[in-house]
């Protein structure tokens, strides 16, 4: 163990001091949240300019030959115009901001025009919305109802009750917490992690180190200390795109701040709404982790196995990338799969040894994975990592010290170059 | 006689079909430095890796202070394989004290023993530099530092001075030498000969997967010397005599002796009969022993 902690410190050491990882790590997410920030800001500054299109003019002229439009509308700056010839003039010579034709045969065409200004493919539509809430408005006067008017201009909530197996369901965005940050989880350790992992394996081949390394420490030993390591330089990353995340989010927020009238409030995040059973949390948390857990050191094993068969670490990137594609291959699913959750679909990646941690973490957190159907997953997943540690070794001793080809699958079934003793 | 710290018993390898070693024996005692030679392909890596424990070997017995090696024994061994790289990424100084952890040091020995061993080499204003910056004879050089930096006491080394410059072998093997009378046991193989003259013992030589010569180097060379001696000589020598045939050209003359005579009594019958100027028993070099033993 105190030689796996030796490769472990060095695998972390020589991570982390790679400025590569540091832009991987932090370029990332800073890039996504400067994205998330400017493409925020943008769309504010677009839906306050949109909405202070009518505040911002000086005159708009209301052509209408519908007769739906009321009196009581025409105030200040909204002024009632007889010519639809003679009112566009004024908007060309620019004595008016808009002219708004409501058409006699509106009920059949349902079409409305507007004459303004030309100030942009989005900007032009500034006075759409007015125009269409100035005819509903108007035809909703009619029904002489207020109570209705209030009613129909409301925004409506809705209480949804549901029922599983007889039994009515309690479902709480709070649930998703746990199974959430698993998949993000999953998603760095399979993508990021595995590919350090894999980077180690094949440099140490591909510099031909492998053969002095494995006269000082066993392969079992080695690859601990470099999944070890992994792990250490995964929490790591994890660490710092937590406290980004929480930079990025602050940040955001407080920029923010301001377009608050416009009804946007970005950071709007019930904490105090979390009801989720402390027995149910703990479940999720073991779950979580199991499936997480899993499906790494399932690519991990991978990684090893093929890093160790490949002679260059280019022709194991090659290869590796079909396992990590398999991997996350449910995503392109994941619309069936999130309509049907016990589908047969979701049914059969649950079982298939590299999608089943995807898979069952999604159906966790969708709350369509029933206790039986846990405990087989738990079993298949431990199964598979079993086997995937068996195969990765074999590899290992396979190929370790195959400098110059690649180990043929023919070659290693019929196991004919035998390998190391004590693994 | 010194303790054995290797033990090749009836070893045999195939691949495949084809038979590398076949039914091997021999062994390496404390405090030598022993050879190992071989044409290419002759099953010198094979054997070195079956010792190590990183091949299998189909039968016999391979042992490392009598016992077969796993990596607990690395504090005891330097090994220095043929196939041999290095991080070239991470830096000099780090590269020695992880190797030097691996084998068991702690992290301050590991340290001293680096640094002491670059001030040897000519490198201790590289230790913060990466291996990728060095050249190829310094990267060589860290390789030998990674296989001694534990001071082991077995050193198993795979054609060390492969691809070095005359100074750079130099230096290498008065290194081996320095560690050997430091009390290193030197096992390695090479196809330089005069490396094996200069520093070696006694020696194995592999020939088709069995041991074609085996014993100290004297004793090799002995075996293969054509019994004559080389004579400077002032005078008149006869060129036949009892004793031996001469082959005279001015003052020199090689002399060959004839069966059943001594070197002891030539040389009297020679001191008895001319002014001998110099006498030189002649030997064949390992290198023609090498060519001969090959070309049976």
């Amino acid at each position: 163990m105190k030689k796996s902690l030796i490769v472990a410190k060095r695998e972390y050491i020589k991570v982390v001091r790679k400025p590569s990882f540091w832009l991987s790590t932090l370029f990332f997410p800073v890039f996504i949240v400067a994205v998330a920030l400017i493409s925020g800001f943008s769309s504010v500054q677009f839906e306050e300019k949109l909405k202070s299109g009518l505040s911002e003019a000086n005159k708009v002229l209301i052509v209408d030959e519908s007769n739906f439009i009321k009196d009581y509308f025409f105030v200040d700056k909204i002024e009632r115009a007889d010519n639809l010839e003679e009112s566009i003039t004024e908007v060309v010579n620019g004595n008016a901001d808009a002219v708004i034709y409501f058409p006699a045969d509106v009920t059949s065409t349902k079409a409305l025009q507007i004459y303004t200004q030309d100030q942009g493919l989005f900007l032009n539509e500034r006075y759409n919305s007015f125009a269409d809430t100035l005819l509903k408005q108007s035809i909703l006067s009619d029904l002489n109802d207020p109570a209705k008017v209030e009613v129909y201009n409301s925004i409506l909530h809705y209480q949804v009750t549901t029922y599983k197996d007889g039994v009515e369901t309690n479902f709480s965005l709070s649930k998703l917490l746990v199974p959430g940050i698993s998949l993000v989880l999953y998603f760095i350790l399979t993508t990021f992690a595995t590919s350090y992992l894999l980077l180690s394996v094949s440099e140490e081949k591909e510099n031909r180190v492998m053969e002095i390394v494995l006269s000082a420490i066993k392969p079992k030993d080695l690859i601990v200390g470099k999944i070890i390591g992994l792990i250490g330089i995964i929490i790591t990353q994890v660490l710092l795109l937590i406290a980004l995340s929480i930079i990025g989010v602050l940040l955001v927020g407080n920029l923010l701040q301001g377009s608050t009238a416009t009804g946007i409030n970005p950071v709007n995040i019930p904490l105090g709404s979390i009801d989720i059973e402390i027995s149910q949390l703990i479940g999720q948390i073991i779950l979580g982790i199991i499936f997480t857990l899993s499906g790494f050191f399932i690519l991990a094993c991978v990684m090893v196995g093929v890093g160790a068969a490949s002679p260059t670490y280019k022709e194991a990137q090659s290869l590796s990338s079909i396992f990590i594609l398999i991997s996350i291959f449910p995503i392109y699913f994941i619309t069936t799969i999130l309509g049907d959750p016990s589908g047969t679909l979701a049914q059969i990646l649950s079982y298939f040894p590299f999608t089943a941690s995807l898979i069952l973490l999604l159906r966790s957190a969708l709350d369509a994975l029933s206790t039986t159907e846990a405990v087989i997953g738990v079993a298949l997943l431990v199964l598979y990592c079993v086997l995937g540690v068996i195969l990765a070794f074999k590899l290992f001793e396979f190929g370790a010290l195959e400098y110059n080809k690649k180990i043929s699958l023919s070659e290693f079934i019929s196991g004919k170059r035998k390998s190391r003793k004590n693994p | 006689m010194s303790k054995e710290i290797i033990t090749v018993k009836n070893f045999s390898k195939s691949f495949g079909t084809k038979k590398v070693i076949d039914d091997l024996t021999f062994e390496v005692f404390e405090g030598e430095v022993f050879a190992f030679l071989g044409a290419n392909g002759s099953g010198k890596t094979t054997t070195i890796r079956c010792l190590l424990n990183i091949l299998q070997e189909d039968s016999g017995e391979l042992l490392i202070n009598n016992e077969v090696y796993s990596p607990t024994l690395s504090s005891l061994l330097g090994y220095l394989p043929e196939e041999r790289g290095l991080y070239l990424t991470s830096r000099v100084l780090e590269t020695l004290v992880y190797f030097g952890q691996l084998k068991g040091l702690s992290k301050i020995e590991a340290t001293e023993n680096a640094r002491n061993y670059l001030q040897r080499v000519d490198l201790a204003d590289k230790e913060n530099v990466d291996i990728k910056k060095l050249s190829s004879g310094q990267q060589q050089k860290i390789q030998l530092g990674i296989t001694v930096i534990n001071k082991p006491k077995l050193l198993i080394l795979d054609e060390p001075t492969k691809g070095l410059d005359p100074v750079n072998r130099e230096l290498l093997l008065n290194i081996l030498l320095e560690l050997n009378k430091s009390g290193s046991t030197i096992v390695f193989s090479t196809h330089q000969m005069e490396e094996v003259e200069k520093i070696a013992d006694r020696l194995l030589m592999i020939k088709d997967g069995r041991a074609a010569l085996y014993g100290s180097v004297a004793d090799v060379k002995s075996k293969y010397s054509d019994n004559s001696l080389y004579l400077n000589f002032e005078g008149k020598l006869q060129e036949e005599t009892n004793l031996f045939n001469a082959v005279i050209n001015k003052n020199r003359a090689v002399i060959r002796l004839k069966d059943g005579a001594s070197k002891q009594e030539v040389i009297k019958y020679l001191a008895d009969s001319v002014n001998v100027l110099k006498l030189q028993e002649s030997a064949p070099s390992l290198n023609d022993i090498f060519i001969q033993v090959m070309n049976k």
